[in-house]
Parts: C-alpha cells; sequence; structure tokens
C-alpha cells in the first residue's frame, strides 16, 4: 500500500492530513499538528497570488526558453513581479503558436510558509484553487462550478468545469474579530460581489454554487447566496474514495484532500526538487531490480546447491554400489578365471561336434536314398555346409519302370530343391537298350 | 551530493553481490555437469560388468550342467590315446596314420576309420556313441559308404581340450 501525505500549509497554520491509499480508496490516518519533517507530501498552499493564466507562445520546446517567454508575458502584463514558483501546461499546439495554461506561486510567499521545512524534501507544490477545482470535479465534470472555501484566514473563490479553472480569487479575510456581523457580512460581500462579477462582467453562467470549509457553519450567509444569487447552494459531501473520513475532518482539509490525486501538470514544485526526485525514483528502481536479481539469483543458486548435493549423494551411492559389485565381480571371476577359457573352449568344440553330425538333415532324404539304393554315399560336413554324394546305378525290367524311376528321381529333386538344397546332377545316364540308368547327385546345403 | 555517492555505492555493492552469486552458481552448474558425467561413467561401467558377468555366468552353469571334467595337458593326452586304444580293441581300425597336433588349449586328432559295411546298424550305433562323447569331443567330418567295396570311411576329428597349464590346477 502505497501512503500518500497531503498537507495544507499557511502561514498561520501547519496541518496536516496523513492519507495512506488503500484499495477501497483513501483512508484518514491522522491530522498533523505540528509539521517539522515531511518527505514525499503534496503541500496545498492558499494563496491570494497565485495566477491561472492562459498565453499564448511561440512554439518552443526548449524548458528554460519556455520559462523565460512565460515570465517575460506574465510580468508585461503586470500579473508578476516578483520571483515565481512556475508551472505549465500546453492546451494546444498549432503551427508556430501554442497555447499554454501558466500556474504561478510567489516564491516568497511559499518560501515564508514553509519556513521551517526543507524545500528539497517537499514533493508538490498546487495552488489551493486547483485543489478546490479538483474537489468540484468531483461533484459534477460537466458543470460549470462556483465553489467558495474558507478556513481561519483566506476565502479561496474557484469557478471551474471539470479540472478547467476558470476564475479564480483569494482573499485574506482578517482573523475573526470581535465582531461577528462584521465578519459574516465581509465574508457574504467577498462572494457576492465575485459572483456578480463571474456571472455578469465575465458572462459565465454558474451553475451550482458550492460552500466549504467554514463556510458550511455560516448558515446565514449560505441563506443570503442563496437568495441573492438564485442558483443552487450546496455543500460537497465526502465521496467515496475518502472514505472513512468525518465529515468535519473532509471540510477542513478540503485543499489538501483535493491535492491529493492532482496529475502532475499542476505542480510547481521546483525544477531542481522534481530532477532530484526522478532521480531517486530511478535509483530507487534500480536496486529494487538488483535487489529481486539478487533474490532470484539466490534461489537459483539455492536450487542448484539442492539439486548438486542431492547428484552428489547418487554419486556417492553410485560409488559405492560400483565398488561393490566390481569386487563381487572380480572375486567370481577370480574364482573361475583358470578355467574359464578352458570351458569357453570346452562348450564351444562339443557345440561345433554336435551340429557336426547332421543325421538329422539327410532325414529327407531317406525317400532318394531308398529310391536310389546307392553303391556309393559320401557324406561330409565342414563348418557350416554339409554335402552328399550318391552314386548309383540301377537296372529295370522294362522301360516303363526305369520311366518311372526316372519321374519320382525328378520329383524329389524338385522337392529338395525348393527345401532350399543346391541339387548338381553331374551324371544321369540312360541305356535304354541295357534298361539301366546310372545316376551321380550332388546336394549342398547349410548346417 | 552524499545521496548519489549512497546510491553509486549501493549499486555497485549489489552489483557485486549479483557477481559473486553468478559466479557461485556457474560453478554449482560445472560440478552438476561433473557428477552427472560421472554418474553417467559408472553407469556404463556397471552396465558393462553386468553383461560380462552374464557370459561368465552362462559359460559356468553351461560347463556345470555338461558336466564337464577339468583335465591337465597330461591327463587330457592321456584321455585321447585312451579312446584310440578303445577303438582299436574294438576293431574299429583307422585306414590311414592319425594326424595328430596340439592347438591353443587343446589336442586334435584327425583321421578316418574304416568300419565294414556288413552291419549298417553297428555304424550308426557307433556314430551315435560319438556323438553323445563329451570327453574326448569327436567329430564327423566325413562319412563315406562305398556298397560295392563294402567298406564305410568315418572322418573325424578328435578334440579334447586342457587347461593351461599357467592356470594349472
Amino acid at each position: 500500500m502505497l501512503t500518500v501525505r497531503s498537507i495544507i500549509l499557511s502561514k498561520d497554520r501547519k496541518e496536516g492530513v496523513l492519507l495512506r491509499r488503500s484499495l477501497r480508496g483513501y483512508s484518514f490516518v491522522k491530522t498533523l499538528p505540528k509539521v517539522a519533517n515531511i518527505r514525499g507530501a503534496k503541500v496545498c498552499i492558499p494563496s491570494e497570488n497565485a495566477v491561472v493564466e492562459d498565453l499564448e507562445l511561440p512554439s518552443v520546446k526548449d524548458r528554460s526558453t519556455l520559462d523565460l517567454l512565460i515570465k517575460r508575458q506574465l510580468t508585461s502584463r503586470a500579473s508578476l513581479t516578483e520571483e515565481v514558483f512556475l508551472s505549465f501546461i500546453t492546451l494546444q499546439s498549432e503551427g508556430e503558436t501554442q497555447k499554454v495554461r501558466v500556474f504561478t506561486l510567489p516564491k516568497a510567499e511559499v518560501l515564508s510558509v514553509l519556513s521551517g521545512i526543507s524545500l528539497q524534501e517537499v514533493d508538490f507544490i498546487a495552488p489551493t484553487s486547483i485543489a478546490l477545482a479538483s474537489i468540484s470535479k468531483e461533484i459534477d465534470p460537466q458543470k460549470i462550478i462556483f465553489h467558495a472555501f474558507l478556513d481561519a484566514e483566506h476565502l479561496c473563490v474557484c469557478v471551474s468545469k471539470g479540472s478547467e479553472v476558470i476564475y479564480v480569487r483569494s482573499v485574506l479575510i482578517p482573523s475573526q474579530s470581535a465582531d461577528v456581523d462584521a465578519y459574516r457580512d465581509s465574508v457574504f460581500e467577498n462572494i457576492t460581489t465575485t459572483y456578480v462579477f463571474v456571472a455578469n462582467r465575465k458572462g459565465i453562467k454558474p451553475d451550482l454554487i458550492l460552500v466549504s470549509g467554514r463556510l458550511k457553519e455560516l448558515d446565514s450567509v449560505v441563506e443570503n447566496i442563496a437568495n441573492n444569487t438564485a442558483v443552487g447552494v450546496a455543500t460537497p459531501l465526502v465521496p467515496p474514495k475518502f472514505k472513512g473520513l468525518s465529515y468535519q475532518v473532509f471540510h477542513d482539509l478540503l485543499p489538501c484532500l483535493g491535492a491529493v490525486d492532482l496529475p502532475s501538470d499542476y505542480d510547481l514544485t521546483p525544477h531542481g526538487v522534481k530532477e532530484n526526485r526522478r532521480f531517486i525514483l530511478v535509483a530507487k528502481a534500480l536496486i529494487g531490480v538488483l535487489l529481486l536479481t539478487i533474490m532470484g539469483l539466490g534461489w537459483l543458486v539455492y536450487t542448484a546447491y539442492q539439486d548438486l548435493s542431492h547428484k552428489m549423494e547418487a554419486l556417492k551411492m553410485q560409488r559405492i554400489k560400483t565398488v561393490a559389485e566390481i569386487v563381487r565381480f572380480t572375486s567370481e571371476y577370480e574364482k573361475v578365471k583358470g578355467e574359464l577359457s578352458y570351458y569357453a573352449t570346452y562348450i564351444n568344440k562339443i557345440s561345433e561336434a554336435r551340429s557336426s553330425y547332421p543325421f538329422d538333415r539327410i532325414e529327407p532324404f531317406k525317400d532318394l536314398i531308398t529310391l536310389l539304393e546307392p553303391k556309393y554315399l559320401k557324406l561330409s560336413s565342414s563348418k557350416n555346409k554339409f554335402t552328399l554324394i550318391i552314386k548309383t546305378q540301377r537296372s529295370f525290367l522294362s522301360v516303363n519302370a526305369m520311366n518311372e524311376f526316372e519321374s519320382k528321381l525328378n520329383r524329389i529333386i524338385e522337392r529338395a530343391k525348393k527345401g532350399g538344397l543346391k541339387v548338381l546332377v553331374k551324371e544321369l545316364d540312360k541305356d535304354v537298350f541295357g534298361k539301366s540308368v546310372s545316376v551321380h547327385l550332388s546336394l549342398e546345403g547349410g548346417l | 551530493m552524499i545521496k548519489v555517492f549512497v546510491y553509486i555505492v549501493l549499486i555497485g555493492g549489489l552489483t557485486f553481490l549479483i557477481g559473486i552469486e553468478y559466479s557461485l552458481f556457474s560453478r554449482i552448474r560445472e560440478e552438476q555437469k561433473q557428477a552427472i558425467s560421472q554418474i553417467q561413467v559408472l553407469n556404463n561401467l556397471l552396465r558393462d560388468l553386468r553383461t560380462k558377468e552374464g557370459q561368465l555366468k552362462f559359460i559356468v552353469d553351461t560347463s556345470k550342467k555338461l558336466n564337464i571334467e577339468k583335465l591337465s595337458k597330461g591327463e587330457a593326452l592321456e584321455r585321447i590315446v585312451e579312446f584310440v586304444n578303445q577303438l582299436r580293441a574294438e576293431g574299429i581300425v583307422g585306414s590311414e596314420p592319425f594326424s595328430f597336433r596340439e592347438e591353443k588349449g587343446y589336442w586334435l586328432l584327425e583321421g578316418s576309420l574304416e568300419l565294414s559295411i556288413e552291419d549298417l546298424n553297428k555304424v550308426g550305433e557307433i556314430l551315435d556313441r560319438f556323438r553323445r562323447l563329451k570327453s574326448p569331443i569327436v567329430s564327423l567330418k566325413e562319412l563315406e559308404i562305398d556298397y560295392e567295396k563294402g567298406s564305410v570311411k568315418v572322418g573325424i576329428s578328435i578334440v579334447q581340450p586342457f587347461l593351461e597349464a599357467e592356470y594349472g590346477s
């Protein structure tokens, strides 16, 4: 939660209100009866010499040149005779001219009010009139509002529409004399004459008159104003954003509450202070970023360290496990080391020898052997293949029987070929007259 | 001016801290990487070990199942001689002289036997016996049956592994 301090200061009155900005609006904390050291506060100064004026200037961007031009124009209009705090906002800019709204407060007056307070630490200075306009805006931003505020020493009248200040009059009313009636008359007279001046001479027709501050206690004065102006007279109620403030406090500290939300356009803080403020802001942001980075990195380092220690633990366990396995394996290996190659050779040789007996392989050729009734048979096997060589000579009683034999043989050979064997018929002699056949076959297959 | 100085010191200090943290972080990361690679190396080592162990186990198990005897070089030779003598005693005669040599880790005897064709069943029995022999190991190289001559020639190689002297039991 951002704490916002806003104070109202005048020659006799050094009072402040401490406001805390919460989610629901501002909450009143306490008034400061004696202001000694204020930092970053918005200071509202009631001054009868506050100037709000619209000027036409040549279009210049440079700040110091603009200051100079504004001061010269104000001096030539005789509305400025001394050193001022100056602030302005650009209303419109067309080609070579620009229209600016200028706010000034006499420096001497401000300094006298601020005596006892270090100026460097004062954050924001605004004329009471602008603060009042910002309260009037809360009532109705579309209407022209004639707002009269009275405190112990000043009467400030501010005619505004929205946040635009149309007319300002600030009058010093001598502290309450013994003669209450004279005081009332003085207040009434000042308000009515200002109203008449605004309505008749300036041609501005206010839609509503607001009376605030001590004025709301002067019932007879308010009644008279109502009778004389024929315009609605009202006192502002506490707006929702100042929830928590009592009606009495709200009215007493109205200008400083109005100053709370003023945009920096209305800021009359001296140039150096503004720059200092910007520097502090940037430095704070930088420090914040650095702190965040430190925290982020710290977190990263922390998690990385945690992770590392887990990994180290795992590594340690893995080392122990590996060493144990190696020791176990080595002892097991030691036991059989001598015999290992022996056993390996033995097993290898046995499996080689077993596969060299291809009796199962020649099982399919039983038919062939039976058919051929071989005279010679040779079966040889090497590492991955076996060869079967069959030689025979058959004689038959009839040619028919011989042919039958031959066709049977061919069928068997075909079948063997389909079974993936390489069949070589090296010799197949048919002696039709002798009714005999001589065959020489070679079969080859993989093991 | 003092404010500016304080801020500069603050910012400098914080930046310095960030630098230290960063170097710490990168060192930890480096260590992490090393730890991971070491774990991987150990894992690979373990895997290799398991594979070797599996092979070892297979060889040992198989030799146990086969009930392989441990024979020294001399005993192995004796076994072969004994076998040949037994063949002779049974009347199974070699047709040509055996070639006999020592290979790496085993004795090797190659040659052929001549059998009479009269009883082919007996030939089958002999071969079957040979096939089942474990010591010595007999492999069949060639089987030649000449029905006209009435002879059966069996080319065999006899192998008998032995325990190398350097591991001798």
